[in-house]
């Protein structure tokens, strides 16, 4: 007999299980690769959050100066677009239905609802959306372009946690970012649909802002923070993600960009679907004008 | 020397901080006026790609249908279903619940749809563009179309652009017909908000054609406006595979200004004078 039978025949007695021999191993194989990598990239995306939220938390320190220079620089690269992004777009919504509702003659009621739909619907959407098209392409064009350069091979072979020393002041800033910046948002929202109802409406200031902060409850406003919080770890893990997964050349880059932003929306959009049926769900009271 | 300019550089006098943003903003004019001259020569090419490139003007176009059509469509479908749980809680709390359909036809359909169109063709499609064509051009093979006698822009940029005029219609319609259908199933068969018969009444009640022909030129301006920047920060790219990633970060930037921009621009000029409801006519 030789070795390699008698190899072989003591495999079958004891069928010493491999790294691959498994069940779960077996499961995956037989899933598809369309929905297998999919998986794989979700699974990935899941790993870079685990390991930034662990890294942060076990230290919380080292960090907090890096994150506000990296905040500062966001907020100075990107402010003008962003405001321009979502002021337009705040603005064309209370035109749009201002005119309408002036149309139907209930202006002063409708504002109100107005206000609460959109800043619910659509402030946080927009603020979202254009914070992953602006902040968050720059972000994965940043670590992306380190990648290809090799430099984040270069720090981990000095020893530097690329994760601890790029990722994490970069994600704290960014998640911050898509927070606070739904608070100047919503004022927008207000402002703009003012300046629609007493536009095409001719419905004074007074009677608006009435109308307005009696209908809100802060419950209203602590869920758009939530919900701007929680989109900004969704922006924020998948931008990182792509970027330190960029590979391929130049048009790797572009097309990490390009995967970073639609991943960013299509999660994005799937999110608040779930944010709102759930938060509304739990509290239908809300919708009430009072 | 350098000591001197790091030294001015961490207290910036007032004359030096006007002096950059004037810098800033010349290059900003600059920029756009490249923009505009760059978008009007691949538009103006577009009829004779159409006589030189026909093949390649509809492998992009099957390009974009293939790869682009079914997330832009999902998208639009997730948008007018999150409507409809937002509109539900609106509008069942006084009572208004037989006016659910009019939340497709008035606040959907009148620009949020076109909107939101506009910024999945700018992340889908443009993004995709300025990654192709920046590589193209990093590697110099845009250079190397130019030497063997072919226009680029005619051949790259003017090709995606009517690639884009063909395809982008057809899918904004049939991403209003997902809007309204997917807007069915929100309010009708999971919110149950409104009855199927009172969906349909108020949802056409709320439009005409008119309406239909705004949202279509609306939806048309935006996409292929976005297409256009894309091939124009594509065939900008410079320096490396970084360039090429900052190049289509930066077009994703002005795609979603311009959008905006066009938003409020089209709300003013179509709906600005006349609602166009059946209300109060």
């Amino acid at each position: 007999m030789s070795i390699e039978e008698e190899g072989r025949s003591r495999d079958d007695q004891r069928h010493a299980p491999g790294l691959y021999d498994g069940l779960s191993p077996r499961v995956v194989g037989l899933v598809p690769e369309g929905p297998r990598s999919s998986i794989a990239e979700i699974g990935g995306m899941l790993e870079l959050l685990g390991k930034i939220i662990w890294s942060a938390v076990r230290k919380p320190y080292g960090f907090w100066a890096e994150s506000l220079d990296y905040f500062f620089v966001t907020l100075r690269r990107s402010a003008l677009p962003m405001a321009a992004a979502i002021f337009g777009f705040l603005l064309f919504f209370s035109l749009v239905v201002v005119i309408f509702f002036s149309q139907a003659g209930a202006v002063s009621l409708g504002t109100a609802y107005l206000f609460q739909y959109g800043f619910r619907a659509f402030t946080v959407f927009v603020v979202a959306v254009v914070v992953s098209g602006v902040a968050g392409a720059a972000l994965t064009t940043d670590l992306g372009a380190r990648k290809i350069r090799e430099e984040l091979d270069a720090m981990t072979v000095m020893g530097i946690d690329p994760i601890r020393e790029l990722v994490v002041p970069r994600a704290i800033s960014l998640t911050v970012l898509t927070t606070l910046i739904s608070l100047p948002g919503l004022a927008v929202t207000a402002v703009g649909l003012q300046l629609g109802a007493s536009y095409y409406g001719h419905l004074s200031a007074a009677d608006f802002y009435h109308s307005l902060f009696s209908s809100l409850s802060p419950l209203e406003l602590y869920s758009v923070l939530i919900n701007c919080f929680m989109l900004g770890v969704l922006i924020t893990t998948v931008c990182c993600y792509k970027g330190l997964n960029a590979g391929g050349g130049s048009i790797g880059l572009g097309r990490a960009v390009n995967q970073a932003v639609v991943i960013s929306y299509v999660a994005l959009f799937v999110f608040q679907l779930a944010y709102n049926a759930i938060f509304l769900g739990l509290f239908p009271e809300l919708g009430r004008v009072r | 020397m350098s000591q001197d300019a790091s030294e001015r550089s961490d207290t910036p006098t007032t004359r030096e901080s006007l002096d950059d943003a004037r810098k800033a903003m010349e290059k900003a004019v600059t920029n756009a006026a490249d923009l505009v001259r760059y978008c009007g020569r691949s538009l103006v090419q577009i009829p004779m790609t159409f006589r030189l490139y026909p093949s390649e003007v509809f492998a992009q176009a099957g390009i974009l249908i293939r790869g682009s059509g079914p997330v832009i469509v999902a998208l639009v479908a997730v948008l007018a279903v999150q409507s409809a749980v937002g509109g539900h809680y609106i509008f069942d709390t006084p009572g208004l619940n037989s006016y659910a359909g009019a939340i497709y036809s008035v606040a959907l359909m009148r620009g949020l749809v076109q909107v939101v169109f506009g910024w999945i063709v700018a992340a889908k499609i443009g993004c995709g563009v300025v990654a192709e064509l920046g590589s193209m051009k990093i590697n110099e093979e845009v250079d190397a179309l130019e030497v063997m006698g072919i226009n680029p822009v005619q051949y790259l940029a003017s090709t995606r652009a009517a690639a884009g005029i063909i395809v982008v219609p057809f899918l904004f319609a049939t991403g209003l017909l997902v809007e309204f259908l997917a807007g069915y199933v929100g309010s009708v068969v999971f919110m149950k908000t409104v009855s199927a018969g009172g969906f349909f009444t108020y949802l056409y009640l709320f439009q005409n054609f008119a309406d239909f022909a705004i949202a279509l030129t609306w939806a048309f301006c935006t996409g292929v406006m976005c297409i256009l920047v894309a091939t124009y920060y594509g065939a900008t790219a410079s320096g490396g595979p970084v360039g090429v990633g900052q190049a289509t970060a930066r077009s994703m930037v002005v795609n979603l200004v311009l959008i905006s921009t066009l938003a409020v621009v089209f709300a003013q000029v179509f709906y600005g004078g006349n609602a166009n409801a059946p209300i109060g006519n």
